[in-house]
């Protein structure tokens, strides 16, 4: 081949592609540019512009990627899976990674290495307690509690010190339940490789006890939905539906539902998602738990808005918000009735919105998403001067990879639309250098097409022109569900 | 070895830190006393920088110390040690072809990374995982005494372990990557998934679906598979140490020393005693892994290569139960 194969691909076998990349499970060399994997299908691929051809070679691919011996050579794309935390076995990868990346001595610094002493404590001490001496427990509790307690990690380090320190052996249920919220913390972060590690542990230190263990599932869950690892993360969720019906709890067969819709809604099947979605609200219904009601209300919602359903879309927000109980799903629901009014070309209100949520929001993740959201708003409505202060305040938060990706797709987008096609080139460039670093595919192949098309990109993307389906979701699986997905269900 | 290399140890290289165990009997008074996991075959090399080095001396005192990591690959392979502890960041990155050389000429041999957190070493540390180097110890975090304990009874009995994955592998290949990652890893450490629960839950999975993927996968059940984890590291340390059937059984968290032998007899159709015969522990990995495999599986049909006698022994004890 002369030109990278995915440069001869058509627009719709390009996000075939991204589709089929995102969902090639992590593990798997994974192909850097889409034709290459098989000769027949990097002659299949640029012939393909209907649907049926499309969802055909997609099973066709995703059988090959999980075969074996799967090989690509080609320089572009998506970087080999051994790179991932998670593909390579070293214990406690996730957290040596992010150890490393974040300055000496810096207060996160500190508190990751204090959770990774703790996990390897109670790794170590799980398994034969008698052999550890107190000094290992002792020194770890002085040093979380010499930083005091105004970082949550910190804190919830310092009781499972304080608790290992005891030597109890009914000590392992409260140290789960640190291990817990320290997964949600880091769940709250996007830190989906850490919340993995803790959870797992959390599951392994609590593998007798189902009350604890369906909450470990449910995080670990996440984190592989996170990670797009969809099957192990379905596996969970079975778990939690599972150990629910065991012990008659509504709220663990809730989140293990939750976790199919969203599942099907990540791989893009989306009228499956909102058949599930529908059954699941039935079911809370008939279980008069309104606060979930509202939650898979907001799920439901986000299915609409990426089916381009947009008035339905807004509906099932505004029902969740009047029957939601919790600020956190408060901001995440403003956030995408937020979205959907710019997405209707109500630009002020969504201005009004964004910007009251950014004044109020309890996570970091809505903030960050509240602030690229409220760039293509600016860009739509010609405000440069407003774009400026959300770029200086977004390049220096430290943003998951995916949201990174985004934000400067965003950013480049907004330049390109305002004429400044000379920043709006160098954002798709760091965008691409950005995914292509981590192995987003879906970054790369966007990133590609935005480049290729820059002298048009003023006429495409963002609010006033989109595309019904451009829709990113809040409290969503991270960020990857902005691109528009084929759904194999919808093609004729 | 080279000139430059030295023994810390004064009575045996391949002794690990950790808490002493007393002479069995009156006639060994006179021998110094032994750490409790000693092992004959099992000796350790490091290859560390001076700061690492002193606090690795602390725990383990009998560990053969390389200078260079040229001298430790050749230690390494020359001696067949069985565990290498090694910090990737000495002799400018050199350390790590070492390393990467070494898990090519010798699999079995458990390599373990010994460093600390800085960003510099991190891409030494990626590039060593992808060659198969699945263990790290941090300077100051989890370097206990414990911990290199450890991992040194697991070096020691790698030989036996792999031998019986080895023979489970087509089974293995049959699960999903979790499982199968879980299954190596309580080969691996038995101490920490000591139970079906703690199993499923280190596959990410619940005790019923546990039951039901190892059907699937021809292993006939997962509580036999448990038990074996545990015999098979119980047969190293009855074959290679001079621990006490007693300390075996309290060690691997048995709750009485019967429990273990009962156990050892219903898996293996052998007596613990019996495994002091180099032969008869060759044989322990077929036996368990004809013990595991179901009896209408045919993916493990290579078990079949077993001794005529000793195949025997464990199918009739199989009829027994």
């Amino acid at each position: 081949m002369t030109e990278p194969a995915h440069a001869t691909l058509t627009r719709p076998s390009r996000f075939a592609a991204a589709e089929l990349c995102h969902q090639a499970p992590i593990g798997v060399v994974v192909l850097t540019s889409v034709a290459v994997v098989d000769p027949d299908l990097c002659h299949s691929f640029p012939k393909c512009d209907n649907s049926a051809h499309i969802s055909l070679l997609s099973e066709h691919l995703i059988f090959r990627l999980r075969g074996v011996g799967v090989h690509v050579g080609s320089r572009r794309g998506f970087s080999p899976a051994p790179t991932t935390p998670q593909a390579l076995r070293m214990h406690r990868m996730s957290f040596i990674r992010q150890i490393a990346e974040t300055p000496e001595n810096s207060l996160q610094w500190h508190a990751l290495t204090l959770t990774y002493r703790a996990l390897a404590l109670v790794d170590l001490l799980s398994m034969e307690a008698k052999h550890v001496d107190t000094s290992s427990t002792a020194a770890l509790r002085d040093d979380a509690r010499s930083l005091g307690d105004e970082d949550a990690i910190v804190s919830r380090v310092a009781i499972i010190a304080a608790l290992l320190h005891t030597r109890r052996n009914d000590c392992w249920s409260e140290v789960t339940i640190a291990l817990l919220e320290l997964g949600e913390l880091f769940q709250r972060s996007c830190l989906s490789g850490l919340a993995l590690e803790v959870s797992l542990l959390a599951l392994r230190v609590s593998a007798h006890d189902d009350a604890l263990a369906w909450r470990a599932h449910r995080v670990a869950g996440w984190a592989q939905r996170s990670l797009g690892q969809f099957d192990e993360a379905a596996i969970h969720y079975a778990a939690c539906i599972e150990m629910g019906q065991r012990l008659d709890s509504v709220e663990s067969v809730f989140w293990g539902r939750n976790g199919f819709c969203l599942l099907a809604q990540d791989r893009g099947n989306l009228p499956r998602s909102e058949a599930l979605f529908q059954r699941l609200i039935t079911w809370t219904r008939k279980s008069n738990r309104p606060d979930l009601e509202a939650h898979a209300r907001h799920g439901l919602g986000i299915t609409l808005g990426l089916r381009g359903r947009l008035s339905d879309s807004l509906q099932q927000f505004e029902a969740a918000l009047r029957t939601s109980t919790l600020s956190i799903d408060w901001g995440r629901i403003l956030g995408n009735i937020g979205y959907t009014y710019a997405q209707l070309g109500k630009l002020e209100w969504a201005r009004d919105v964004f910007l009251g949520l950014i004044a109020s929001a309890s996570e970091p993740y809505e903030t960050f998403i509240a602030h690229i959201n409220l760039i293509e708003v600016y860009a739509a409505s010609g405000q440069r001067d407003e774009i400026e202060p959300i770029r200086r305040y977004l390049e220096v938060q430290p943003l998951p990879a995916a949201m990174s990706v985004d934000f400067q797709m965003t950013l480049g987008r907004a330049y390109a639309k305002l004429g400044d096609v000379v920043r709006a080139r160098r954002c798709f460039e760091r965008a691409e250098a950005l995914a292509h670093r981590v192995g987003i595919g879906r970054g790369i192949i966007e990133a590609d097409d935005a480049l290729a098309n820059l002298p048009h990109a003023s006429r495409a993307g963002g609010f006033q022109n989109s595309e019904p389906k451009a829709f990113r979701p809040l409290g969503s699986r991270e960020y990857q569900n902005t691109l528009p997905r084929l759904s194999r269900r919808e093609q004729p | 070895m080279s000139s430059r290399t030295q023994s810390l140890g004064s009575h045996d290289r391949g002794a690990a830190a950790g808490a002493h165990a007393g002479p069995r009997t009156r006639g060994l008074d006179r021998q110094p006393p032994l750490p409790r996991r000693e092992f004959a075959s099992a000796s350790v090399a490091c290859c560390l920088s001076p700061e690492l080095l002193q606090r690795f001396r602390a725990r383990v005192p009998t560990a053969v110390v390389a200078h260079h990591p040229d001298e430790l690959l050749e230690l390494a392979i020359t001696q067949g040690v069985r565990l290498v502890v090694a910090d990737p960041h000495l002799a400018e990155g050199r350390c790590v072809q070492s390393l990467i050389k070494l898990r090519e000429a010798c699999p079995t041999t458990l390599i373990v990374v010994y460093t600390s957190l800085r960003a510099s070493v991190m891409s030494d540390v990626v590039e060593l995982a992808r060659h198969g180097v699945h263990d790290i110890v941090i300077y100051g975090t989890d370097d206990t005494s414990a911990r290199f304990g450890e991992l040194l009874e697991r070096g020691a009995a790698a030989p036996l372990t792999s031998a019986v994955l080895r023979l489970l592998e087509s089974n293995l290949g049959q699960m999903r990557p979790a499982l199968a990652d879980a299954i190596g890893e309580m080969f691996d450490s038995p101490r920490k998934l000591a139970s079906v629960h703690q199993l499923a839950a280190a596959a990410g999975t619940t005790r019923r679906s546990l039951y039901r993927h190892l059907t699937a996968a021809g292993i006939e059940s997962p509580r036999l598979l448990v038990v074996a984890a545990r015999i098979v590291r119980a047969a190293q340390m009855l074959a290679h140490s001079r621990m006490s059937i007693r300390d075996i059984a309290r060690s691997l968290g048995f709750s009485k020393p019967d429990i273990m032998t009962l156990q050892f007899v219903s898996l293996t159709g052998l007596r613990p005693r019996q495994l002091k015969d180099p032969d008869r522990l060759s044989a322990l990995p077929h036996i368990i892994a004809g013990r595991l495999i179901s009896v209408g599986d045919t993916t493990g049909s290579h078990v079949t290569a077993l001794p005529q006698g000793i195949r025997a022994l464990g199918q009739s004890r199989r009829r027994q139960l």
